[in-house]
């Protein structure tokens, strides 16, 4: 290697900013080395639906000519990241996944998320890949492929924002943007063994962001490391008012549903994490099964109501497997939606009953390992379901909330499973201090890639 | 989710046309399919009987 050769791109993203900023590796190394990686690995993964290169090259050169002449080029300088494809990207179109979009006009700016991350010096890099309308557990797209697990590329990545979890957990990117909407987020970031945050609801702007469900739409981070996952919240909530994580966490298991069901590679790991925060309190949600069929229920009204027109249209254009859950949504009578909005009110007060005696809650994230691709099932009860409709067992009746809720990789022998970490709206900073509890006792990480 | 009868096809089929909606004949099976797992879990949520003062949730703030 000659003396004069680039320096080796940090895995981490506050690495690479930390590099970048110092002026010790140039922004447009790390954005042209990240563009090889992903032209030379994804296929293995089908995790990039777009390089967005031409720009993203731009945006390094602007990083690396504010460090030049002496400027703050921002905490995430020069940290390439992926956008999951219903975000928008200044020039490009917003498909969220679909062809039935893919002719509309380019989007005239970023979505407000991109933007913050933006500002803080981070580049977007490319699309990711989702399911249809992000209607799924599975990044099963009819149009643009299946997105493979980079753990196991014979099983699902997870989904919806199943692209930008497996970008992440391929090490092609440090960092990327997804949606949780029913747990889209939570899923792939167990599955994909990734640390992520589906923030409090309303938290972060969703300005730009396509929608599905909207009054369930959160957007959120995904990284391999806590302490990236961290800046990226930091930036992404650039006027947020941080409540300080309590001196002495009280932590509590979710027992009755959330307990059962669970993997023994699973329970055993929630066993150790429990162990460490020194807690065997137990509390219990009441009415699981209902709040899970609330979030169904409006999930469907509203992501069938969003689409009716151009179903009417366009019905054959859509994904057959989104096309019958959404008009089948459409069809759902105003009683059934209304009762459903009021068990969710219902419910939240549930929750915040719950947290009496805890500042979080723990909670599985999955069932278990990734299900095979060519045998996309999860038995639940006895009975082997559908992975792409109920991998979000455990995510769905808690997105009724709207509480923060953050992934957590357990470190466990075999493919990555995930955690759930719960607050009181507002309260991130409880999460990051239990996270950084079992991180230090060596239960969560990030899990690596083979080979 | 189990194949549904040709009586809840033609249900399925009925209801969207009082709606407006042309449910084209290819995806009425899987149409039909899903509101029927639908009804299931709007059994459950019209299961649990709520005082009158709960209200829905609309203006959403966790």
């Amino acid at each position: 290697m000659s003396h004069d050769a680039t320096p080796a791109v940090p895995d981490t993203a506050h690495g690479i900013a930390s590099a970048v900023r110092a002026g010790r590796l140039k922004a447009t190394a790390v954005v042209g080395a990240a563009i090889s990686e992903i032209s030379l690995r994804d296929r293995a993964y089908n995790s990039v639906t777009r390089i967005l290169g031409p720009r993203a090259i731009g945006l390094a050169e602007q990083v690396d000519r504010k460090v030049a002449a002496g400027e703050d080029p921002g905490p995430l300088a020069g940290v390439p990241f992926g956008i999951k494809d219903l975000f928008d990207c200044e020039g490009e179109t917003t498909t969220a996944g679909s062809t039935v979009l893919r002719e509309s006009a380019p989007a005239p700016r970023d979505a407000a998320i991109v933007e913050r991350l933006r500002l803080a010096g981070a580049i977007p890099l490319a699309t990711t890949n989702m399911d249809e309308f992000a209607y799924g557990f599975a990044t099963d797209n009819a149009h643009y492929g299946i997105t493979r697990n980079p753990h196991d590329t014979t099983r699902l990545a997870g989904g919806s924002s199943g692209g930008s979890a497996a970008a992440v957990a391929a090490g092609l990117l440090p960092l990327s943007l997804g949606t949780d909407t029913n747990g889209s987020i939570r899923v792939p970031a167990s599955l994909c063994g990734l640390w992520a945050i589906r923030p409090t609801q309303g938290r972060l702007p969703k300005a730009g962001t396509y929608p599905f469900a909207a009054s369930f739409d959160t957007v959120g981070p995904f990284t391999r490391d806590l302490a990236d996952l961290k800046v990226a919240f930091d930036a992404l909530d650039m006027h947020g008012n941080r409540e300080p994580a309590p001196p002495e966490l009280r932590v509590a298991r979710l027992g009755g549903w959330f307990a059962e069901n669970v993997s023994d590679k699973l329970e055993s790991a929630i066993g150790d994490v429990m162990a460490a925060f020194g807690s065997n309190e137990i509390v219990e949600l009441p009415e699981v099964a209902r709040a899970r069929a609330a979030a169904f229920l409006i999930t469907a009204a509203e992501g069938g109501a969003l689409h009716l027109p151009r179903l009417r249209a366009h019905a054959s254009a859509y994904d057959p497997a989104t096309r019958d859950r959404l008009l089948a949504g459409a069809l759902l009578p105003a009683r059934t939606v209304y009762q459903a909005q009021r068990l969710r009110r219902w419910f939240r007060e549930q929750a915040y009953v719950a947290f009496a005696r805890a500042d979080v809650l723990v909670a599985p994230a999955v069932v278990g390992e990734a299900p095979r691709i060519d045998q996309p099932l999860i038995e639940i009860d006895g009975q082997m379901v559908s992975a792409r409709a109920n991998l979000g067992l455990y995510t769905q009746p808690l997105t009724l909330t709207g509480f923060p809720i953050m992934s957590v990789p357990l470190k466990t022998p075999g493919l990555p499973v995930g955690l759930q970490l719960m607050a009181l709206p507002g309260k991130e900073e409880a999460l990051f201090a239990a996270a950084e509890v079992l991180a230090k006792a060596g239960l969560a990480v990030a899990a690596s890639v083979p080979g | 989710m189990t194949e549904p009868d040709p009586n809840a096809i033609s249900d399925v089929v009925t209801l969207a046309e009082l709606n407006g909606i042309a449910i084209a004949e290819p995806f009425r099976q899987g149409v039909a399919m899903n509101a029927a797992l639908l009804q299931r879990y709007a059994a459950l949520v019209h299961g649990l009987v709520l005082p009158d003062s709960v209200e829905p949730a609309y203006e959403y703030v966790p």
